[in-house]
This record gives structure tokens, sequence and C-alpha cells, in this order.
């Protein structure tokens, strides 16, 4: 029953915020191309129009820096400085890589660092991207007719194809897999880990694995079959521990990687879709900034502006999943003093896998509308 | 009661956690930026005659525009290809008034299309050059003159200000300035009935009311 008020709300929550894809390919001009991004809703209107407008200043910043660099290499630092601040407001404004990238810790038990890592590497791709996709232009489709815009174009249908298969692959799993999705997350003592390995090798060499005492002990608990209790033994922080499947902030610090490495490298692989889904998409200011530089010979600095952008984009994104995380988790922790914390961490997870299919879907269909 | 809090503050925290920081604008950030000359002309008896704008177009973006269109990839558009640039320009910006409002007594003031708008380059900038005729001359007798270069799809952004604007020919007895639309205030009053619009139109963030936009003000007595 309350999984049904839970559910409901969060699907008014969604639709309120994403109905309706704005769709504006077609930029007004004729020339150049209007990006797609995701409406918003409107409380937040007024702080995302300063975003925005900041974004802009910086934007005409860069745009000053850049047309003095083709006589004066020293504003190269200015350059690269406000690139990151702008990467940083590009975060938090239009980006659609930062909901992606949350929504995906939040459906996820991604551990803290391992979700920064991902919120770098994303940022980190869009940038080479755009890097790669203007030096394919310029040698190999210049003159061609075909346009720069076009080449993000197909890129970024590409990344919301990616999105949302992420997002239907996420919501199967939370779904139908349930026992899968909930089996890792506790293998946080040495000991555990220790036979995780041996018994990984114990499936082709036998003898090696028994020959552990306390081996043939822990391969049973690899079979996702462990209970409640046995995740209560090694957790002294109570809050969490009675959570199946919850995330668990503060204790990923060691062992992030182990979870993943139980169910296959799953885990890793699907963690490489979700970059790349969001870093096949260019930074659009990126490839403005790309194009003039790389036309006026200003190599270094396009590449330099360019990452510097990145690494604005990737920390402010980090900084928003760790948020959307610890929103999360402190849901979960007011949820779990009533017993609500399973059906609530489904749910929330749920609805993180709907809005990233949900992101994926209004974005492909405003691209190609 | 207690419990009621907690699992409001439960909802608040989750919906929170699912929807971070969601999306962008209703209405479209800005990727082209020009800074845009007006002048209005008048004739020998102080008639509006004439609309005449020029509009510079950024060097980034005019570094776009010239990759794209550069057919013979010679790092230049030749008057050819930059012809092909305005054939789609003028047709695309057609179905936006040419960016053009004219107003007097807050009534739109007709205007004939453009027969030609010209474009050349100028320091990595695309400038182009755009002439409109209103449909009848204007005498002034019903107040002030407004002029808006703006695309209400919020795609280029159009900067001017008083230097910006001028009269030619006989500027007798005229006065002018700029307004600038107040977005704080305009977002505070309107942003419930604004995101309605939005998602009852999403395609057309047009019609938003002239007071979103900056107007050049022509006063002749």
């Amino acid at each position: 029953m309350m999984r049904w008020v839970f559910s409901f709300l969060f699907l008014a929550v969604l639709a309120m915020l994403f109905v309706d894809a704005e769709a504006l390919a077609q930029s007004s001009l004729g020339i150049g191309r209007n990006e797609q991004t995701l409406p918003t809703g409107g409380f937040l209107e007024g702080f995302f129009r300063w975003v925005r407008d900041t974004q802009a200043e910086f934007q005409q910043e860069i745009r000053g820096l850049l047309v003095n660099m083709r006589n004066d290499s020293t504003y190269a630092w200015s350059l690269v400085a406000f690139s990151f601040l702008y990467g940083v407001f590009h975060a938090i404004g239009p980006g659609h890589g930062k909901v992606v990238i949350s929504s995906y810790m939040v459906a996820n038990e991604v551990a803290m660092r391992r979700g920064v890592m991902l919120s770098l590497m994303a940022s980190f791709l869009q940038g080479l991207t755009a890097i790669a996709a203007i030096s394919f232009f310029l040698i190999a489709l210049r003159g061609s007719g075909i346009k720069t815009g076009d080449l993000a174009y197909g890129l970024e249908i590409a990344s919301y194809i990616g999105v949302m298969a992420i997002g239907l692959w996420l919501i199967w799993r939370k779904l139908f897999k349930r026992k899968v999705a909930h089996s890792h997350a506790h293998g946080h003592d040495h000991h555990y880990e220790h036979a995780h390995k041996h018994s990984s090798v114990g499936e082709r060499i036998p003898e090696l694995a028994y020959a552990h005492a306390h081996a043939a002990n822990h391969v049973h608990e690899h079979t996702h079959a462990h209970t409640h209790h046995y995740s209560d033994h090694h957790h002294d922080h109570s809050h969490h521990d009675h959570a199946h499947g919850a995330v668990c902030s503060d204790c990923g610090h060691s062992h992030a990687p182990d979870p993943q490495m139980l169910e296959g490298k799953f885990g890793l692989k699907e963690a490489w879709g979700a970059i790349l889904a969001v870093g096949l998409r260019p930074c659009t200011g990126a490839l403005i900034v790309l194009v003039f530089c790389f036309a006026n010979g200003l190599y270094v600095a396009g590449v330099a502006s360019t990452l510097a952008m990145s690494l604005g984009t990737g920390i402010a994104v980090s900084i928003l999943a760790v948020l959307a995380v610890s929103a999360k988790n402190l849901a979960l922790k007011i949820a779990g003093v009533q017993g609500q914390i399973g059906a609530l961490n489904t749910i929330i997870e749920v609805s993180a896998a709907f809005l990233i299919f949900l992101i994926g879907f209004v974005l492909f269909f405003a691209a190609i509308g | 009661m207690i419990r009621f809090a907690k699992k409001a503050l439960a909802i608040c925290a989750a919906a929170l956690a699912v929807t971070p920081f969601a999306g962008s604008a209703a209405v479209a950030h800005p990727h082209v930026f020009v800074e845009a000359n007006i002048d209005v002309v008048r004739d020998k008896e102080g008639r509006f005659t004439e609309l005449r704008q020029v509009w510079r177009f950024d060097e980034l973006f005019s570094a776009t525009i010239t990759i794209d269109f550069d057919e013979d990839a010679d790092g230049k558009l030749s008057d050819d290809e930059l012809a092909k640039v305005m054939a789609i320009v003028k047709e695309s910006i057609a179905e936006y008034d040419f960016y053009t409002a004219l107003r007097v007594n807050g009534k739109p003031f007709e205007f004939y299309e453009p027969d030609e708008i010209k474009a050349y380059f100028e320091d990595g900038k695309l400038i182009m050059l755009l002439a409109v005729e209103p449909s009848k001359p204007y005498d002034f007798s019903d107040g002030p003159l407004r002029v808006s270069t703006s695309d209400t799809s919020f795609y280029v952004a159009f900067d001017y200000d008083k230097p910006n604007v001028a009269i030619e020919g006989n500027s007798t007895g005229c006065e002018t300035k700029v307004e600038h639309p107040d977005f704080d205030s305009l977002y505070n009053d309107n942003w419930m009935s604004l995101t309605e619009a939005f998602f009852d139109d999403p395609a057309n963030t047009a019609n938003l009311g002239d007071e979103f936009y900056s107007w050049a003000i022509i006063d002749c007595k």
C-alpha cells in the first residue's frame, strides 16, 4: 500500500518536471544548431536563470579572451580559468549528464568514490569527444557539406539512445532481477574478500580453495543467498545495515570494487556503459571554442580550454551526484525508523532508473522531432 | 503526527534524490551573441520611412559558420558560399519576423519583408545588414516609435544600448533611449504562467510579451 503511495508521488514529481519535451533542434536562424535541453520545473527557475546568465557571461568572457589570444598568448591562463568556471556552471545548468550520472548512482549501490570517478570520467569523455569530433571534422569532413552540427547531432542521438538503454536495463534489473541487484554491498571485511578470491580460483582448482579453513564457509555466501543478519554481523553503524541492498556511503571506502567483482565485472561494464552514454555527447561549449581555436591555429589553447571545462563539469557533477546519493541515504534513514526502508529503497532505485530512461527518451525524441 | 512528518520528510528527501536539480530552462539559453545597431531613417518631413539594422555575430559562431559552409575548404567563405548561408538565414528568420518588431502605442506597426539581407565578414565576424520599410510612413503623431531586435526563441541574443541606436536624416526634436527587461521581477511575477505557457506550447516560446525584450524608443516631437 505505502509502496504504491510512494510510487505515485514519485511519478507525479517526475511527470511535473519532465513531461513534454522541448524540441528546438532547428535554430531560429537556420544556421548553427540549437541543442535540446530538459525543461525545468518552476520553483527553481530563478536559480537556473542565474546559472544561465552567469554561464553566458563566462562564454562572453571566453570569447573575448580567445579573440585576444589570436595576437597575444598570455591570455591562456585566464582562458583556462574561465573555461573551468564555464564547465562548473554548465554542469549545474543545462547539462543532462549530471541527472543521468546522479540517477545512475542513486539507482545503483555505487560507492561515493567510485561515483566521483564515474562523474569525472564521463565529463572528460565529453571533452575528448568534442576534441576528436572537431579534429575529425577538420581532417575528413571539411567541405563535404556535412556541418559540425550534424556530427554533434549524430553523437547526441547515440548518447540519448545509450541513456535510454541504460535506463531500461536498470529498470529491468531492479524489477525482475532484484536478487542479483541486492546481493552486493556486503563485502566489507577481509575474510570475506579473501574467501571470494579463493572461491573464484576454487572453481577451477578446488584443492586450493579448500586448503583455507574459512574458505568453504564463505563460498556459501557468494551464492547471494545470505540473509540480513549476516550483514548485521559486520556492520557497526546500525542505521544502514538492515536495508538489504542499501547504499552504504561511508563504508565503501576501501573495498568498493569488490562487490562489483562479485558480479563478474557486471557492474563495471554497466558503469562504463553509463560513462560512454553520457560522454558520447560532446560538450556544446567546447565544440564552439574548439572550432574557433582550430580555425585560428590555437590548438593548445583549444584543447586546454576543453579539458578545463571537463574538469569543472566533472567536479560539479560529482558534487551533485554525491548530494543526490546523500539525499537518498537520508530518505532511507528517515524511513528506516518505521521499517519502510526496503520498499522505499526499491522505489527510489526504480524511480532513478526510470528517470534515466525518461531523460534519454525525452531528449531522443526532442532531437529527432 | 510525527509519523506523518517523518513520512513527508522521507518523501522530500527521496524526491531530491531522484530529481537532481533537473534540466535547464523554460527559455532556451542563447548560443549566438549579436551586437546590433538600429538606425531609424526619417525623411525631410520627419516621417519614419526605413529601419536599418546591422548585426555583428560573435567570432565563435562566425567561425563555426565559416567551417560549416566552406565547400572548397579554403578557410573562408566565398561570395557563393555566403549567398547560400544567407538564403537559409532569410528563409528561416522570416518565420520570426526577421527578429524585428515595431510598435506604436503598444500596437504592432507593419513592415514589408526585406528584399535582401547583405552579409560579409569583418575581423572574423559575420556581419548582416537588413533594411525594412514600414507599410506606411509614420509621422510620430501617435507617440514614440518602439523598435525591438530580438529572437523570440532566444537562440540569438541581441545586444544593444543607447549608443547603438541612431536617427538618420531629419532628427530634429528626437530623443532615443533603450529599455531593457527586468527579468528578476518578470520571473517573480510570472514564473507560474511562464512554466504553464511553456508546457502548453513548448515549440513556441514566442509571444512571451513585449516586456521580455529590449526596446529602442524613438520619441520625436
